[in-house]
């Protein structure tokens, strides 16, 4: 009777404690693929092989590196074939299921369709979907991948793109001090309290929990990098409005994911949080952010705790994520 | 056609007060339907011919933007046609490419990429066809290659203002010939 009780005290605290998990995250846009499915075992492998670039030099994995949080650390722009740098940060890739636009411009509609960008682009990977299905075809392991995946061949554009897309829907950050802190596994010190005090009432209109961004654009008021020009989602909607208006990034993993904004021009958290204080071009008509932030010396010290908090170390070092340590 | 002139890709014709050469001409025609929306890609290296179900009382150049958002990327809408937009995903409608005395791109090639399925730039136009089979259409791109000659420079290859503007003029210039 003692166990039966046991029991059904242990499912009961399992239940809340799933329907806590479940109650702060919001709906994925995109389904979630099972890691464990030769699907995703597929999309890993490619999101890994250099076979996809024009000169089979670098793969997914060059930019976006697991210990990066899928970013990149060591360029702010990013770093194509032939030693091509391009016109953007490599963004973080955390979290991709619950967006619903893809690229700091927001050009890709679809998980799938924003896998064909950096394949074909000239500064990135600069191939052509014709060689790439080629070189697959040709490749006899991929060939049997595939028919384990897909339970068909040749290999096709629509299995690239959904390998690799469904590899990527379950890049899933959701268990760092903040996650433990919301299933009320764990309390925030004071400092980090303080922090999330200055977070909600500063960051958290665009940078909204429990994803860190609301997949809005924003100006940020960055003063214009003319070697660049980049207009942002501009240059996909001709709307004046969104003029220098950028995918609105999520902060999760932030410790691993720098250097900071569409253009990676800052390499310190402090720095970007110094901006928000300091930096604010207001001569810039287009800006999101109406005025600098009032935020004291100590008053960052605070914010960075917070932000130190939305750390997954189990997202960066899931070894479900990497090659070498796949299953 | 261009004006009263059929083309044949790659060869010479005299229109325009300039003599052009069509090097690509390839177009996205989508057919409603009351089960799954048919679609094809018409390319002039291939054929510019496809089967539309009787019961078809219009068909759309181009993809719309529902078929755009939820392509599957199988078949015509796969995206090895080269027909999306990989910058800026979307599908291309209408693709024609060529070379004019007129342009001033590198090597007088002129390249008009019609995409675009967003608001108010969006790209797709249906038009009603006849009930009796077989029918064909006529596109004189003449309209369509002058104003791209005479005002872009030579090549509109965005979805955008212009992009509209070049795909409305394309509208005007359809005939049905039953």
């Amino acid at each position: 009777m003692k166990n039966f009780l046991l029991i059904i005290c242990s499912m009961f605290l399992l239940m809340s404690f799933i329907s806590v998990k479940e109650e702060y995250f919001p709906k994925p846009h995109y389904p979630i693929a099972d890691q464990n499915s030769p699907i995703v075992s597929l999309g890993r492998e490619l999101f890994h092989d250099p076979i996809l670039s024009k000169d089979s030099t670098i793969s997914c994995a060059s930019c976006h590196s697991q210990y990066n949080a899928f970013a990149h650390s060591d360029h702010a722009l990013s770093h194509g074939i032939a030693d091509r740098i391009g016109i953007r940060n490599a963004p973080a890739l955390i979290n991709l299921a619950w967006s619903e636009s893809f690229m700091w411009d927001g050009a890709s509609f679809s998980l799938e369709a924003q896998v064909l960008t950096p394949l074909t682009a000239h500064h990135e990977m600069d191939n052509s979907l014709d060689t790439i299905l080629r070189r697959l075809n040709n490749h006899p392991k991929y060939s049997h991948l595939v028919q384990q995946a897909f339970g068909e061949t040749p290999i096709l554009t629509k299995h690239l793109l959904k390998a690799i897309a469904s590899y990527e829907s379950t890049l899933i950050s959701r268990n760092s001090r903040y996650d433990s802190m919301r299933m009320h596994l764990v309390e925030f010190t004071e400092q980090e309290q303080k922090g999330y005090t200055l977070f909600k009432q500063h960051c958290n209109r665009c940078h909204t929990e429990p994803l860190f961004t609301n997949g809005q654009f924003a100006n940020t008021a960055l003063p214009m990098d003319t070697s660049l020009n980049d207009m942002g989602r501009y240059r996909i909607t001709q709307d004046s409005a969104h003029i220098r208006h950028f995918k609105i990034p999520t902060l999760r993993n932030l410790l691993y994911s720098f250097p900071y904004m569409h253009d990676g021009r800052f390499k310190r958290l402090r720095d970007v949080l110094n901006h928000y204080a300091e930096g604010i071009n207001m001569h810039d008509e287009h800006r999101s952010i109406e005025k600098p932030f009032t935020l004291r010396s100590h008053d960052i010290t605070d914010l960075m705790s917070f932000l130190h908090a939305l750390t997954d170390r189990t997202f960066i070092f899931n070894p479900q994520f990497s090659m070498r340590n796949a299953k | 056609m261009i004006g009263k002139n059929h083309i044949t890709l790659n060869t010479p014709i005299n229109s325009l007060d300039d003599t052009l050469r069509i090097t690509a001409c390839k177009m996205y025609i989508s057919i409603p339907s009351s089960t799954k929306q048919i679609i094809h890609v018409l390319d002039i290296e291939e054929t510019l011919t496809c089967s539309i179900p009787d019961e078809a009382e219009t068909v759309i150049f181009g993809i719309d933007s529902m078929h755009t958002v939820n392509t599957d990327f199988t078949d015509a809408l796969d995206p090895i046609h080269g027909m999306f937009w990989t910058w800026n995903s979307g599908y291309i409608n209408v693709k024609i490419e060529g070379i004019s005395r007129k342009s001033i791109q590198n090597g007088n090639i002129f390249q008009i990429h019609l995409g675009g399925y967003l608001s108010p730039y969006s790209t797709a136009f249906s038009i009603r066809i006849p009930r009796k089979a077989p029918i064909r259409m006529e596109v004189d791109l003449g309209p369509s290659i002058q104003t791209v000659l005479k005002q872009y420079g030579g090549t509109v290859m965005s979805p955008g203002k212009a992009g509209h503007e070049l795909m409305t003029i394309l509208q005007r210039s359809i005939t049905i010939v039953e």
